[in-house]
């Protein structure tokens, strides 16, 4: 009994000692994992534009250049952050720092299911969530981050994946992977009101409420797609009513098919399925900067 | 109560604990517990049909030692056909009878009669088709006095009812199984070391190759006529590859549970894929079910020892019933029949007997060209016949195939880049350890200590990092 028992035991040891070395890897290696750690150590920081979404926002929002134009920005983008995730960081940000002008959310509805998606990204929960002993006894870390090991295996393989940086929370890979795929033209492919008050969006409703209570302007965009999740709708007037409170707010459409042909060059702009490149960031993020300059006064206007 | 599943995670360490601390090596409350614990275990499925387990083991204890008493040799047979008859009335009712009824009424409406047929609403008790083939082989086996009746009806009933085996198998023999029951057992490190490898090993098979291979294989045969080509090619592939770790990955995990409580089943594979004709595939593929069939049914009929037409009327009664075995639907019965004649040529030309070692073995460390040729030859053929098995009907199943010829306009099965880096991962570690076990003779145990643990490590991280821990059933289980 004593060699299977020790046999077993140092098999159970040495798998959480992998653990252990995995997640003190992870902030050093991963981009999300990396970036959270960052923001996570915001104090008294001076943001004026702070920007949240899931991967596609990580990647397709340049926050450099909206710092150029509006004051520092931050990229809080994870990937396959719900909205839910997002109001928790926007929720920490704001204990510890000061409030920004401008919040810019970025929705990818018509790539993420949002519906029904309240589930907080684990690198979040790891750092938001319960106090150190729990969270670190909640889950395995191998297998609660067990996407990041692929996607982190990706840079065994691929130059780009090595060779890409995050700027102001914003992750920048060099990739192209052209959009090959064909437009639907469907009339009845708009989003309606009744899509953003499904139970997966209450994330963003808080978000609202936390912005407008704080004084804080809010814009919510719908982020560009590949031609066959893109849609004819014009730019999306939502409303809700809150308690007391009724929000009306116009959602930016930036997947429309007519302002994606004219913005974006599907040869070159993509790094993955609806995942924008570096230089198709940068065109969506000029045009970001064209829509709200209306509304907010530029620190550089030049 | 699943082998992946978080209840059996609690279940066996507490049974491991009380069987080999509680118990203080004690052979009959060893059994008693273990007796427990396994009807615990089916119970945990649907409580209502541990009564007919209960029952069927009682009877067939209480035929078998009628049987044994009996000097009369009508008394004998009576006894041994009443519990054949009730068994495989449970097993027919309960099994078959729909598929039988409704086959035969729309016989009868083929033929211009239409009839008004009585169907029963039952779903099948788990395991059904094991425990009353375990009771079968217990009951012929006293029949042709091979072996003596059982008198203790706890050690009988454990022999039905062993939990690592009750639901899927391997199909274990009263010769084998009985005496390890009624002997002491003392705990052998090397042994439970072997049985905790194949565990991890059995659960890499299920949890990251085969329920893995299940997302592709569901997604096609859900809509199989959209698919072109190359996507029906690729599903039918992964669903050999499917079935062989669902199955084997049971039966590794059954095999190695039970070396943890001291006791050895049988082996139920044998690198079947590595296998260079038909006949060879059946002596290395779920091999306590074949063997079963092999002992008490082709030899029962005369096997080959009669004239070829006899032979081959033989050879098509076993596929055909080991096809039915599997399930109520034609699908079945056709794979089966594909089977035999796939066999039958091999069994005509006398290559049947060939291949008895291991395509590695002493003398030879890689296959030859031929050899690679006949594997996948034997491949695509046992690959043609899972189509039927897959499908929900035969005529799916056969414009499946015709779209494979014919179909290169629908659409292809979309992997993101993380998928197809998973699935190239998995399968590498898979066919490593593969080839690893086979030069080992199917052993980690006979390989250096720090090997062993590097390997059981390697899958462990496997397992968290890529397995599918959605609840996914054994395929097995349905048979």
């Amino acid at each position: 009994m004593a060699k299977f028992i020790k046999f077993f035991t140092a098999l159970l040891l040495v798998f959480l000692l992998v653990n252990f070395l995995y997640l003190t890897l992870l902030p050093k290696i991963d981009w999300d994992f990396g970036k959270t750690r960052e923001a996570y150590r915001f104090k008294n920081k001076q943001l004026k534009v702070l920007v949240f979404g899931n991967s596609m926002a990580m990647d397709g929002v340049n926050t450099e250049m909206l710092s150029g134009v509006f004051g520092p920005a931050y990229n809080f983008s994870v990937g396959g952050a719900s909205l839910e995730t997002n109001l928790i960081q926007l929720n920490e940000y704001l204990r510890n720092n000061a409030k920004p002008a401008k919040v810019l959310l970025m929705l990818g509805s018509a790539h993420t299911n949002y519906r029904n998606g309240n589930e907080v990204n684990p690198i979040i929960d790891y750092y938001y969530g319960d106090d150190f002993v729990v969270k670190n006894l909640k889950g395995i870390p191998l297998f609660k981050f067990r996407w990041l090991f692929i996607e982190n295996f990706k840079k065994l393989l691929s130059a780009n994946h090595r060779s890409a940086i995050v700027v102001n929370g914003q992750l920048r890979i060099n990739s192209i992977v052209p959009d090959i795929s064909s437009k639907k033209n469907k009339l009845d492919s708009c989003l309606q009101n009744d899509v953003y008050n499904a139970p997966g969006y209450s994330g963003m409703w808080s978000i609202i409420d936390v912005c407008k209570k704080a004084g804080i302007t809010i814009e919510i965009f719908e982020m560009p797609c590949w031609k066959e999740v893109q849609n004819n709708c014009t730019d999306i007037n939502i409303s809700r009513k809150t308690g007391d409170s009724v929000y009306n707010l116009q959602i930016n459409n930036l997947n429309n098919f007519n302002r994606c042909d004219t913005l974006l060059d599907p040869k070159k702009d993509w790094l993955s399925k609806n995942h924008l490149n570096y230089s198709g960031s940068s065109k969506v993020t000029r045009e970001i900067i064209r829509m709200l300059a209306n509304t907010i006064s530029p620190v550089n206007p030049n | 109560m699943l082998f992946n599943s978080v209840s059996f995670l609690v279940f066996f360490p507490v049974v491991f604990i009380l069987y080999w601390f509680a118990t203080r090596g004690n052979l009959k409350w060893q059994n008693i517990l273990l007796l427990a614990a396994s009807y615990y275990f089916y119970a945990c499925w649907d409580v209502r049909f541990l009564f007919l387990l209960v029952f069927s083991t009682g009877l067939d204890y209480y035929t078998g030692i009628k049987m044994d008493e009996s000097e009369n040799e009508g008394r004998r047979k009576f006894w041994f056909w009443l519990s054949v008859f009730i068994n495989l009335s449970f097993l027919g009712v309960f099994k078959y009878y729909n598929f039988f009824i409704t086959s035969f009424a729309e016989g009868l409406s083929n033929v211009g009669v239409n009839v008004n047929i009585w169907t029963i609403n039952v779903i099948l008790p788990v395991g059904i088709s094991f425990y009353t083939f375990h009771g079968l082989s217990y009951v012929i086996d006293i029949y042709k006095k091979r072996i003596k009746a059982e008198r203790n009806f706890i050690d009988y009933s454990l022999f039905v009812s062993f939990f690592p085996l009750l639901v899927a198998g391997p199909i274990e023999r009263a010769t084998h199984l009985l005496p390890q029951i009624k002997q002491n057992r003392k705990f052998d490190g090397d042994n439970a070391i072997n049985g905790i490898e194949l565990i991890i090993w059995g659960f890499f098979k299920k949890v990251v190759i085969a329920d893995t291979m299940a997302i592709i294989v569901n997604k096609v045969y859900d809509q199989p006529s959209s698919y072109g080509a190359t996507g029906l090619i690729i599903a039918a592939v992964a669903f050999s590859f499917q079935i062989y770790c669902d199955f084997s990955g049971y039966s590794d995990i059954a095999i190695g549970t039970s070396k943890l409580l001291g006791i050895d089943l049988i082996k139920n594979f044998n690198f079947p894929y590595l296998s260079r004709n038909i006949a060879e595939f059946w002596r290395r593929w779920h091999i306590s079910l074949s063997t079963w069939f092999r002992d008490y049914l082709y030899i029962p009929l005369g096997g080959s020892k009669l004239s070829t037409l006899l032979s081959i009327r033989n050879v098509f009664i076993i596929f055909l019933v080991s096809g039915i075995w599997h399930g109520a639907n034609w699908t079945f019965l056709i794979w089966g029949g594909i089977h035999a004649l796939l066999f039958i040529p091999s069994f005509l030309i006398g290559s049947n007997r060939k291949y008895k070692e291991d395509i590695v073995h002493q003398k030879k460390l890689f296959p030859g060209i031929k050899d690679v040729l006949q594997i996948g030859v034997t491949f695509l053929f046992v690959t043609i016949a899972w189509v039927f098995f897959r499908s929900a009907t035969v005529s799916e199943a056969v414009n499946f195939l015709g779209d494979i010829i014919q179909n290169s306009k629908g659409k292809n099965l979309a992997f993101e880049n993380s998928e197809i880096l998973t699935i190239i991962i998995s399968f590498a570690v898979f066919f490593s350890i593969s080839s690893y076990l086979l030069y080992r003779k199917n052993h980690l145990v006979h390989t250096t200590k720090f090997r062993q643990f590097a390997i059981s490590l390697l899958l462990l991280i496997l397992i968290t990092l890529f397995g599918q821990f959605t609840k996914q059933s054994f395929i097995y289980f349905q048979f």
